[in-house]
């Protein structure tokens, strides 16, 4: 859901020189890892920015010897948002297929300059998952 | 003389000194323990905040003997509602593995001294579970 004003001191962002793009990331046959950072994006500067979507999934494609937690998440980096997670996908099984999804339930904003970025961990021994993570964001005039 | 109002020209919320605000709290391992606050955001005098995202999970890490109720809240005190669970997960399994469910609320906006609460709780005896509870905040003008 997003709120809008009735008529308005600004344009509506659709006006504010609008662009709009998604990026999708894809990493298979993953080995167990640390928490490691695997994408960033950033607003613009000048630029103020609505994520309309997110979606994320991870999937076990080959069983560990023994089973760790893994972790995967779509974390903000701005001064004042303590690595807030918009989504958030945490799983323990060694069966293959074994998987975890989520779609972010809101649209929200990144302020310019702010950015959110993808980061993966596997505390298993051996195996491996195939990670997925998509997005798309408006990005208009702040 | 008809006195008349003009069209409503203030600036949208986006657009009123917008400042972007986060809450995390993660423990991978954590006994028992009876319920605990470990987050909290109000809104300031003079300005309100959209809550964008907000996020509870729990993941049972190792067995409890024998196990209790797991719960977790983003409690939400808004003018006339007092602790308003957004997002809630609620366990009561043993197996290394099994989870609370994967809660998201909807957004919703604090007015000024309204607050959202982060809680865990685990009435087990040993055992160890993972918690994670996140938000996602914009802060602006009242």
């Amino acid at each position: 859901m997003r709120q809008y004003n009735g008529p308005s001191a600004r344009p509506l962002p659709v006006d504010r020189n609008l662009v709009a793009f998604g990026a999708n990331i894809q990493l298979l046959a993953t080995a167990p890892h640390a928490a490691t950072q695997r994408q960033v994006y950033t607003a613009p500067a000048n630029k103020k920015v609505i994520v309309w979507n997110l979606v994320a999934d991870a999937i076990r494609a080959t069983v560990a010897a023994p089973v760790g937690l893994m972790e995967m998440y779509w974390r903000m980096n701005a001064t004042n948002a303590v690595n807030a997670r918009i989504i958030e996908l945490t799983q323990i099984d060694n069966t293959i297929g074994a998987n975890r999804g989520v779609t972010a339930f809101n649209a929200f904003d990144l302020q310019a300059t702010e950015s959110a970025s993808l980061v993966t961990a596997d505390g298993s021994t051996g195996g491996t998952y195939n990670y997925n993570v998509a997005y798309t964001v408006g990005e208009y005039n702040a | 003389m008809r006195a008349q109002h003009l069209q409503q020209t203030r600036p949208a919320w986006y657009d009123r000194s917008p400042l972007t605000i986060g809450l995390l709290y993660q423990d991978n391992g954590i006994p028992p323990h009876a319920q605990t606050q470990r987050v909290t955001y109000t809104a300031p005098a003079n300005r309100k905040a959209l809550l964008e995202a907000s996020t509870t999970i729990c993941l049972r890490l190792t067995a409890a003997a024998p196990v209790g109720l797991v719960r977790m809240s983003i409690a939400g005190t808004y003018d006339g509602a007092t602790g308003a669970w957004q997002p809630a997960a609620i366990m009561l399994n043993n197996a290394v593995g099994a989870d609370g469910g994967f809660s998201q609320s909807q957004q919703s906006i604090l007015q000024p001294g309204n607050n959202v609460r982060g809680f865990t709780e685990d009435q087990s005896t040993g055992g160890t579970v993972q918690y994670i509870v996140t938000a996602k905040l914009t802060e602006y003008d009242n």
